[in-house]
């Protein structure tokens, strides 16, 4: 590698290591900032990455002053501790609940959940054309796959049977329950489902298992009710 | 329309989400002034059809990693250049990065977590030209990379066994939980740009 690059590096990962390092500072809780808000959140739970958004704006960074981004990994066990009936394992890995945030304007949030753009699921058109339509048994829901299968390596999960012409509601939300892939190896028996929402004006990611996708709603409102908690333990 | 746009930046255009900076500049800004677009990833690299073919979807399905990566490095997919020397053990990239997970003298397990991260990468790709991330959608960036894998080695329960710590800075990219896109220029410089700001001239 030319010299000039390394020194580029070597510099920049002494000034990133001070702007990772100082969420660190404090000694009970890292703290986060994310646009406009900041999060306090517990040295127990396993911050798996974060993108800070830089001391100043660098031409070429892939993020703004007040952009960024976290991941958060929160235990199953905690999640079934306010949600009894979520279940803790999804075959033999853990359902371990992921929460990511990322800062993103307004606009592209709303563009994102328009549910026109998921029209094709729905209607079994375009890629999804000679899709596979598959029930999950007493839940209501179906999985749907342009992969080979079942059991298929990545799927869809719907809140209604997928059928051509029907009304597509305004946001994907309404049917489209979670992107899932199959987790665990080539005959893996667990599962990775995410699902976006925003919350509070930020993108937010969470990802659990597929047989904890019925309780998509009360785990969306303890994921809601969690980051409130992270922003309040910083006053 | 400029030749970098693709369909759904173009709808976002015509929408007017989306409009060009000046008509010099190779950019576009979002309605709150802040650069979203630029042609910096396609000015550089070569980039191919970055959906996931009918043929990637059954090496997919039948755990076919190799096909799979070589696959993805003829549509010049960044990530393809990093996966196959990890799946072949070879170079002291792939090595260290075996090394670094504990797994290497567990060939099966080895391999569930090389699984994983291949559904993964590709569940990604699909999700971000879904949602028209980026100069190139289909094209990840550093960080959305180690995001996905931080989420696998985390069901996996990969640990470092170097620092008696948990993995989370395990990736290679993210060493020691250093920002993802510091090492660009090291192991993705093919990668793509997101958020504000992205590939400001």
């Amino acid at each position: 590698m030319k010299s000039w690059k390394l020194a580029v590096l070597a510099v920049s990962g002494l000034f990133a290591t001070m702007f990772v390092l100082a969420p660190f500072s404090n000694a009970d809780a890292y703290q986060l900032r994310l646009g406009g808000d900041t999060f306090c959140i517990p040295d127990h739970y396993n911050l798996l990455d974060q993108t800070v958004a830089p001391a100043l704006d660098i031409a070429g960074s892939d993020s703004l002053r007040v952009g960024g981004s976290f991941q958060v990994a929160i235990p199953a066990e905690e999640v079934e501790a306010s949600l009894p009936t979520y279940q803790t394992t999804h075959g033999k890995l853990p359902a371990t609940l992921v929460v990511r945030l990322e800062a993103l304007d307004s606009d592209t949030i709303a563009w994102r959940l328009h549910g026109e753009r998921h029209a094709d699921v729905l209607h079994l058109l375009g890629e999804f054309s000679g899709a596979t339509v598959q029930p999950i048994d007493h839940t209501g829901l179906f999985r749907v796959s342009d992969y080979p299968g079942p059991p298929f390596p990545i799927w869809k999960v719907l809140n209604r049977e997928p059928e051509a012409g029907i009304d597509v509601p305004s946001e994907w939300k309404q049917f489209l329950v979670a992107h899932c892939s199959r987790a665990g190896g080539h005959k893996g028996g667990s599962s990775n489902c995410e699902y976006s929402e925003d919350i509070d004006g930020h993108w937010t990611t969470v990802i659990t298992t597929e047989n904890n996708l019925p309780l998509k709603a009360q785990i969306t409102q303890f994921t809601e009710l969690k980051l409130r908690q992270w922003r309040d333990l910083c006053q | 329309m400029p030749a970098y746009l693709h369909t759904c930046h173009q709808r976002r255009v015509n929408s007017g989400e989306l409009s060009r900076l000046t008509r010099v500049v190779e950019a576009y800004v979002n309605r709150q002034g802040e650069i979203a677009l630029t042609d910096q990833n396609e000015r550089l690299f070569d980039y191919g059809d970055q959906r996931i073919t009918p043929q990637q979807k059954v090496y997919i399905q039948n755990g076919n990693r190799r096909a799979f990566w070589n696959a993805r490095k003829k549509v010049g997919d960044p990530i393809a250049s990093v996966a196959l020397p990890i799946l072949e053990d070879a170079g002291v990239n792939g090595k260290v990065a075996n090394w670094l997970t504990g797994l290497r003298s567990n060939p099966e397990k080895l391999n569930a977590l090389g699984v994983d991260l291949m559904i993964e990468h590709a569940k990604a790709v699909t999700i971000d030209l879904e949602n028209c991330v980026g100069n190139v959608p289909g094209v990840l960036s550093p960080e959305q990379v180690a995001q996905y894998h931080h989420v696998v080695f985390e069901k996996h329960g990969i640990s470092s066994f170097l620092l008696g710590s948990d993995g989370s800075w395990l990736f290679g990219g993210t060493l020691f939980n250093l920002p993802a896109n510091l090492y660009r220029p090291v192991w993705c410089r093919a990668c793509d740009f997101i958020g504000p700001s992205v590939g400001a001239r």
